[in-house]
């Protein structure tokens, strides 16, 4: 029971896993693991959905950095680079 | 006339916003990222004849400026790299989030009345992202780095692994946590949709 216990209630291990799972190949355990404990587990499936949704939302706010960087270089360090760059 | 002239005269109004903002994410100090921005400028600057115009002006510096980024995490102090980072605040990142006594459930229940049904139209509308935008800035500086990398530049793990010089297996504990810390903070603006 030791064993089944753990995949049922390790979600600190398999909300992890299902992060990983994006972009990395899983062995066949450990995506046997993260489905059987899904399946019972409305907390990680929500933090899948959720993380699923946060990554989208991610992707748009970042699609706008290059045009519009949310900090800009101070007035200070742009002259300093700008006399830096007339030598 | 050379093919490919870069134009040095414009670079400090066309690029330093840009470069600065990035390497503020990616190193966390105002003072670190104004050093590592000069030092771009100045050896972009140095090598400028080696240009060869095979990617534009702007993706030269910035393979130029996270070349300057490595370095620093390469010469990070021990005290104060990754790895020491994550152990010293394995414990309390677990007891916040999990409860160690019931095989490491979540210590609060994820509820699905947080944006779980969210539509796309809602996380990138302007209040959504306003949110997004306050609780990235919230996150520890060292986590807030790598997670950026992975989002903004799309890059792949194993190039954020060298950039930062950080083993596979602390990336995922970095993104993970993250993560966790993020979903926390959206869910506790309130966001219900």
């Amino acid at each position: 029971m030791g064993y089944l216990n753990k995949i049922l209630n390790n979600c600190n291990q398999v909300s992890m896993l299902l992060l990983q799972a994006k972009e990395t190949k899983l062995t066949t355990k450990q995506k046997f693991e993260i489905k059987f404990h899904v399946m019972f587990c409305k907390c990680c499936k929500n933090f899948n959905i959720q993380s699923n949704k946060i990554d989208a939302s991610l992707h748009s706010l970042f699609k706008n950095f290059e045009k519009n960087p949310p900090t800009k270089a101070s007035d200070e360090l742009k002259n300093k680079l700008k006399n830096m760059l007339d030598k | 006339m050379p093919l490919h002239t870069l134009q040095t005269n414009k670079w400090v109004d066309n690029y330093a916003d840009y470069l600065y903002a990035l390497a503020l994410y990616k190193l966390g100090k105002k003072e670190d990222a104004e050093d590592v921005v000069q030092e771009t400028f100045l050896s972009a600057y140095k090598s400028k004849d080696n240009f060869r115009g095979e990617s534009s002006e702007k993706t030269w510096l910035v393979a130029i400026l996270k070349n300057k980024i490595i370095d620093v995490y390469r010469k990070a102090k021990p005290s104060n790299n990754f790895s020491t980072y994550i152990d010293q605040t394995q414990t309390s990142f677990d007891n916040a989030f999990f409860d160690d006594n019931n095989y490491g459930r979540w210590s609060n229940q994820i509820s699905e009345n947080y944006f779980s049904t969210a539509a796309d139209s809602y996380l990138i509308s302007k209040e959504f992202q306003k949110y997004l935008t306050i609780c990235i800035d919230a996150m520890p500086s060292k986590l807030k780095s790598i997670f950026i990398s992975k989002y903004m530049d799309d890059e792949k793990a194993e190039n954020i692994c060298k950039e930062y010089n950080i083993t596979p297996s602390n990336y995922w504990v970095i993104i993970f946590r993250s993560k966790t810390l993020l979903r926390t903070c959206l869910e506790n603006k309130g966001i219900l949709h």
